[in-house]
């Protein structure tokens, strides 16, 4: 008998431990296999706790069970919900940094252009345009203006629109991940930070695309 | 007659208890002690683990994936090894073990009940010792463990909370310092200041966030900037911008350094 229940109960767990996907982590798999080990173990439980063993051990037993099985469960459910949380926060925190990292940039960039337009008064002998490209002779459609002071490749600015009136800057990550996951950015991964600085001669403004 | 009866009878008994603790030390030698070596032997060799608590390894392993993808790594598919290496210990832990510790159990209050003669070394007895030796340490360890991780994860939690709002307000005021700068090059017409910092106000959307709550103090060419948090008041930011929106000075309350 006690070689049918073991045998019964190691084919529940590995079937429960099998049936997800197997995905980069194995928590559904961990997670259905402790389900169907409890629901197991219950089983075991209702058949073992019957007669012939006297009422006392049976509360003594039972109660036993039921605390280890409350800790157990409370053990790995904290766990669960710690890590994940963690991981997420991880995530997270890297891209408020390069969040942080784009805005004391770009912007800066662009405000610069601007105060320079100002300072030519009322008539204005260069438009935005001309003296980013003025700033930045490399500029084009396409190009990066970004460098970073620590040699990080992860981070780039791209010129995404020049004209006399208006330039855009794109600022993208290689990796870090943004709010939407299927946002498709100027460049990096599928669903990574991106940024947008738009210059026009009335400010900069800003649009956090993911 | 009396002493020729009782001599065999405490020679019997002796020869016994011997015979039962030899077998004893075989069934800890064979349950507990051998399969313990054969695994350690195995997991230096091999990458095979067997663990009481397989959801703490995964955990470990959540956050190193975290980890890699915070450096550009796509983290890795586990290996068959380590899933059998989980599904082993589930299975060890979770099954064979309390099986055979309840069918021992039950098998020792049949033999009571029955009323035959009680025998130390019986089948029960090893099934009772080796689910034993497996479930009893995991099994009394469970509740403090649980409120151990609770209390860490609940530590974890307040300490990740302050850090995020510091992160926050530093980037709202990294927004403050560009409005600052664009305020002071934009002529009148567009809202500006036409190169003065003066009668420079905070936007209702940036004076008030959910994490901060910011004054901004013109002195001469300089801006002082304050920061106190909504969810820590006693967390309080100044820094000192100049007039290209560049931070020169940061200070900060106690409670955030």
């Amino acid at each position: 008998m006690i070689f049918l229940w073991m045998l019964g109960g190691i084919i529940v767990v590995s079937l429960a431990f099998f049936l997800p996907d197997q995905s980069i982590d194995l928590w559904q798999s961990l997670d259905a296999a402790g389900i169907a080990a409890v629901i197991y173990i219950v089983a075991l439980l209702v058949y073992i706790l019957c007669n012939p063993i006297p009422a006392k051990h049976r509360i003594i037993l039972g109660a036993v069970a039921l605390l280890s099985m409350i800790g157990l469960s409370t053990h790995w459910v904290g766990m669960y919900s710690t890590t994940h949380w963690q991981q997420k926060r991880i995530l997270e925190n890297k891209s408020l940094v390069i969040r942080g990292i784009m805005i004391s940039d770009a912007p800066i960039k662009l405000l610069s252009v601007l105060e320079e337009y100002q300072e030519q008064g009322k008539i204005k002998k260069l438009s935005p345009g001309k003296i980013f490209l003025k700033k930045y002779p490399q500029a084009h459609i396409g190009s990066n203006v970004y460098v970073s002071p620590m040699g990080d490749e992860s981070i780039k600015i791209f010129v995404t629109a020049l004209s006399d009136s208006a330039i855009v800057l794109t600022a993208s990550h290689a990796f870090a991940q943004g709010r939407t996951a299927d946002f498709l950015p100027y460049w990096g991964r599928k669903g990574t930070i991106q940024e947008r600085y738009i210059l026009t001669e009335k400010g900069v403004r800003h649009e956090s695309d993911n | 007659m009396n002493q020729t009866t009782e001599t065999p009878t405490t020679t019997k008994t002796k020869l016994g208890k011997s015979h039962t603790m030899i077998l004893w030390i075989i069934i800890i030698v064979c349950g507990g002690i051998l399969p313990s070596l054969v695994f350690r032997t195995y997991h230096a060799m091999h990458d095979f683990f067997l663990t009481p608590f397989p959801w703490v390894i995964e955990g470990g392993i959540t956050i190193n994936h975290a980890l890699q993808m915070v450096s550009g790594k796509i983290p890795e598919a586990p290996t068959l090894t380590l899933q059998l290496s989980f599904l082993v210990s589930v299975v060890i832990m979770l099954v064979i073990a309390p099986t055979l510790f309840l069918f021992g159990v039950r098998q020792r209050a049949i033999e009571r009940n029955s009323g035959k003669e009680f025998h130390i070394f019986r089948w029960s007895s090893a099934y009772l010792v080796l689910g034993g030796i497996v479930i009893i340490g995991p099994m009394t360890q469970s509740i403090p463990i649980s409120i151990i991780q609770l209390q860490v994860s609940s530590s974890l939690r307040e300490g990740q909370a302050k850090v995020e709002n510091k992160d926050n307000i530093f980037y709202e005021m990294n927004t403050i310092a560009l409005r600052l700068y664009e305020y002071r090059v934009l002529p009148k017409e567009y809202g500006g200041g036409n190169g003065s910092m003066a009668g420079f106000t905070l936007p209702k959307e940036l004076s008030t966030t959910r994490e901060a709550q910011y004054t901004v103090e013109i002195q001469d060419s300089l801006v002082a900037v304050k920061a106190t948090s909504v969810k820590y008041p006693q967390g309080i930011i100044t820094a000192r911008i100049n007039t290209k929106g560049k931070f020169l000075e940061w200070k900060y309350s106690e409670f955030f350094e």
